[in-house]
């Protein structure tokens, strides 16, 4: 399995501008096998920029096609995307098995209204 | 008296607009928190883009003086955002200030910039937050404004607090605000009846933005936020929305101020 790290894709990875960027760049890899996508060694790694990667491929059917070598910090990140799109998003941690990333569902919160916001002050 | 969240609208809503040269009085004030600073200089970036310039009494204190001119609070935002060259836009005066404004010209890659500043001052500073996270969240607020406020600028202020163990941030801009936004997007477009507060809330939710298929960018700040025990405070038009450890409240600002001013104020891990 060719692996390829993802600041050859894009960099910075902080934007879903970015995250296209890099999904439209690993098209030209992806289709014949799978492909692992290195996280490792960049710093910031944004929610919107794993966002935009995975919608994007998601767009042309593509995400099971690649293997995220992570992070525990992006896994937590993935398993939202994963809830909020419905994804099948696989990944690989520390050198173990491939796996799929188990989708955390989201939180609704709840709101209080106050007229006058002196109210919150202390 | 600080000027804060709790004040700067009122402070506003006082001014008398239809004077010939209103007066903003600031002879009381003794400190500016990051809040204030952005939706003050936001009141008078959209007004003097309006024609209209206003009159200033300066603080009595000493120090919230000299303050305001360090920053060139005055300079920076008494002037035509339309025609303002990029060399004199001011950044981050050194690497390690955590006091400064700064401003923001709307460009594709301007979030990611900023953010990797965010994150440099804050590590040669020594704040004992996760400097990248805190970025990272700058970056997402810096990022709506740029794809979302049809304004050409915006700005961000830092202040890092020692004794309280926090670091604020703060983001804003004079631009379209959420609810005209998200209404642009058929989906949302019955959020043109709703109140800016309600537009705000909205907006949190994941997958809500103008663009379809985006809206993740408020979600995850508010998530991390909390996370890492903070509060965010936004207002946008007269809505406001506090998020913190205490839950979410959202109610009306008593002034009416154009686009979207944000304050992360984020405590160190001790």
């Amino acid at each position: 399995m060719r692996r390829i790290a993802i600041s050859q894709l894009a960099f910075p990875c902080v934007t879903r501008a970015r995250g296209e960027e890099a999904s439209k760049k690993l098209q030209d890899y992806v289709g014949v096998d799978q492909i692992e996508v290195d996280f490792n060694g960049v710093e910031m790694i944004s929610l919107s920029f794993l966002d935009g990667f995975i919608s994007s491929l998601m767009k042309i059917n593509k995400e099971k096609n690649v293997v995220l070598v992570i992070n525990p910090q992006i896994k937590e990140k993935l398993a939202r995307i994963a809830g909020l799109r419905n994804a099948t998003i696989y990944h690989c941690l520390n050198g173990r098995a491939i796996q799929q990333i188990r989708p955390r569902l989201y939180e609704s919160h709840d709101s209080v209204f106050i007229p006058n916001k002196a109210a919150l002050r202390h | 008296m600080n000027l804060d969240f709790w004040s700067v609208d009122q402070l506003c809503a006082s001014i008398n607009c239809n004077e010939d040269r209103p007066i903003i009085d600031l002879s009381a004030i003794t400190f500016f928190r990051p809040f204030s600073l952005v939706y003050l200089g936001m009141f008078l970036r959209y007004h003097n883009y309006h024609g209209r310039a206003f009159g200033i009494v300066m603080p009595n204190n000493a120090t919230a003086r000299s303050y305001l001119a360090r920053q060139n609070f005055w300079e920076r935002f008494n002037f035509n955002p339309e025609v303002i060259e990029n060399e004199r836009l001011i950044r981050f005066t050194t690497s390690t200030s955590l006091n400064d404004i700064v401003d923001i010209e709307r460009r594709r890659y301007i979030a990611e910039d900023i953010a990797a500043e965010v994150s440099k001052v804050l590590r040669n500073s020594h704040v004992r937050v996760k400097a990248n996270l805190v970025a990272e969240l700058v970056c997402e607020l810096i990022d709506n404004f740029a794809i979302h406020s049809e304004q050409p600028l915006a700005v961000v202020a830092m202040q890092y607090y020692p004794n309280l163990h926090r670091v604020i941030l703060a983001v804003g801009d004079c631009g379209i605000g959420i609810r005209l936004s998200l209404s642009s997007n058929p989906q949302f477009a019955y959020l043109m009846a709703s109140t800016h507060c309600e537009a705000a809330l909205i907006a949190f939710e994941p997958l809500v933005s103008r663009v379809p298929g985006c809206g993740t960018g408020l979600t995850e700040v508010r998530d991390e936020v909390i996370a890492l025990g903070g509060r965010l405070t936004l207002a946008t038009g007269d809505g406001y929305v506090i998020i913190g450890q205490d839950g979410t409240n959202y109610g009306k600002m008593s002034y009416d101020l154009p686009g979207v001013q944000v304050e992360l104020s984020i405590p160190e891990e001790i």
